[in-house]
């Protein structure tokens, strides 16, 4: 390694030499002046990492352990503070309300996580209406999730009637701070459990879309369950 | 047997959605990013000859950056140092495909430094869960590394590291060794991160210190979405013969393929 970084350093000199024998009288002065920086560069004796802290701490008023922390170096490459105290999980207002015109909702939300089964919590009761808390916002970046029952313990769910929703239906989200943010869908499908894109319904990244989830199709009553989701992609519009 | 017929055929399909979706997104390319844990030291860091970040402060951490196949050189000049100048710490390491690395500068001794590579693919993380990650950049022997007063069975050893899946949300880290060292932080650990946390400077500068670095993207998704339980909404109630479930499955294949397709078109 100490090679590696010394021979450029000689070769650069050596060229620089040669080029100032035949060159102009300014352009002399110019690759003297560069002959000079790498010979002095080259053959600087040296100094140990401690030393090199040293000078660069004599040379700085600042101490520098003290030096303010930029929030972004900007420039070609990006970084950030490394210390634990700096650390900034930034996080987008969370919704916590969501109307659809269309079907008449009008729905608190919760934000809710992965069950024990691995599946995605849902609510215990057939009113609410749940986000995925560990996905997108909606409005950011990536697909929101916002999931609820078609139908729990012999009641009509809120999204009973998910499926009825068209293209050009809306969906209003408040989020919390009392902002809200308007979805138009896209598209609305019944898709087999056994396929559903689920990658693609919980991405974190790519174009921000708001999904509604519940189910649908055929039931199987042995297991209680249904065996597809009805999902409605919506996308913002205010 | 009418259910795993019906299993096999929808991953069938499944599959044959997913390798085309899967080849375009292929990169050979790697990500690494760098920690900066030599305290003090400002730097100019040089990727394979070309100078990428002037007047580097210690205790950052740079965004990951995109590095081909193949062997790469790291330098770090004092700041302001001759493009030619002696590197103060220099590293060649081979970058893999597909992978994540993090190249960390840390002391090993009184006087000396040098970059350190660790791995941060790792394994996925069940959803709903983090994990918290320790690494060992430090010049002194090995430590005892805590996780919310528990400690591990082994020691962390110079240059290695140890990890655990957590729930998301603040932990106790706490790292103890000779000398009276004891270093303890407490973590916020995101979902589906790897927020990890350095053993950074020398014990006998008395320059210990603790850093942290999150590594993202290994997230993965809930298995499903259980929305109903009472078949008020049922298309039928009836038991299902084999070939309707067939062909819904195809369907729903069909569907997922539009909705692919037009979810790439509308982000692409």
């Amino acid at each position: 390694m100490t090679r590696r970084g010394a021979a450029p350093a000689a070769a650069l000199t050596v060229i620089v030499l040669l080029v100032a024998g035949c060159g102009s009288a300014a352009q002399d002065v110019r690759d003297a002046a560069a002959a000079s920086t790498a010979s002095a560069a080259a053959s600087e004796p040296e100094r140990t990492m401690p030393e090199i802290i040293a000078a660069q701490r004599s040379q700085t008023p600042v101490a520098a352990d003290d030096q303010p922390l930029a929030p972004d170096g900007g420039g070609p490459v990006r970084h950030r503070s490394a210390r634990i105290e700096d650390i900034d999980d930034e996080t987008a207002p969370r919704p916590v309300r969501v109307r659809i015109p269309a079907l008449g909702i009008d729905a608190g939300v919760a934000a809710l996580g992965v069950a024990d089964d691995g599946e995605m919590e849902v609510p215990k009761d057939a009113r609410t209406v749940a986000w995925y808390e560990y996905g997108p916002s909606p409005g950011q970046d990536g697909s929101a999730v916002l999931a609820a029952h078609v139908d729990y313990n012999g009641v009509r769910g809120i999204f009973f009637d998910l499926a009825r929703l068209g293209a050009g239906d809306e969906v209003v989200v408040e989020l919390e701070g009392g902002r809200t943010r308007t979805f138009t869908v896209q598209e609305q499908a019944s898709v087999a459990k056994e396929v559903l894109p689920i990658d693609e319904l919980f991405r974190r990244e790519g174009a921000p879309v708001l999904t509604l989830i519940t189910c649908g199709g055929e039931f199987d009553a042995a297991a209680r369950s249904y065996r597809s989701n009805v999902v409605v992609w919506a996308t913002p519009t205010g | 047997m009418v259910r795993s017929v019906v299993a096999a055929l929808s991953m069938v399909v499944v599959l044959v959605l997913a390798v085309p979706a899967y080849a375009a997104e292929k990169s050979e390319a790697s990500k690494v990013t760098f920690v900066h844990g030599i305290r003090g030291f400002f730097t100019d860091v040089y990727l394979d000859d070309e100078l990428i970040l002037e007047g580097f402060a210690p205790e950052r951490v740079t965004e990951p950056l995109e590095l081909e196949v193949g062997e790469h050189r790291i330098d770090l000049r004092e700041a302001g140092a001759p493009a030619d100048a002696k590197p103060a710490v220099t590293k060649t390491f081979d970058v893999p495909a597909d992978g994540k690395l993090t190249a960390v500068a840390h002391w090993t001794d009184v006087e000396d430094c040098t970059i350190t590579l660790f791995d941060d693919a790792g394994d996925m993380i069940a959803a709903g869960s983090g994990k918290l990650v320790a690494r060992h950049a430090a010049a002194t022997g090995d430590v005892e590394f805590a996780l919310d007063d528990m400690a591990f069975d082994k020691p962390l050893t110079p240059t290695s590291e140890m990890s655990e899946s957590v729930s998301p949300g603040e932990h106790t880290v706490a790292v103890s060794g000779d000398d009276g060292l004891s270093k303890s932080s407490s973590v916020p650990v995101p979902e589906g991160s790897a927020r990890v946390v350095y053993l950074v400077g020398s014990a006998k500068e008395n320059t210990l210190g603790l850093l942290t670095q999150t590594v993202d993207g290994l997230e993965s998704d809930p298995a499903g979405v259980p929305t109903g339980n009472s078949g008020l909404a049922a298309t039928s109630d009836t038991d299902v013969p084999a070939l309707p479930l067939v062909l819904l499955a195809v369907l729903g294949g069909v569907v997922a393929v539009t909705i692919r397709r037009r979810t790439v078109a509308a982000s692409g």
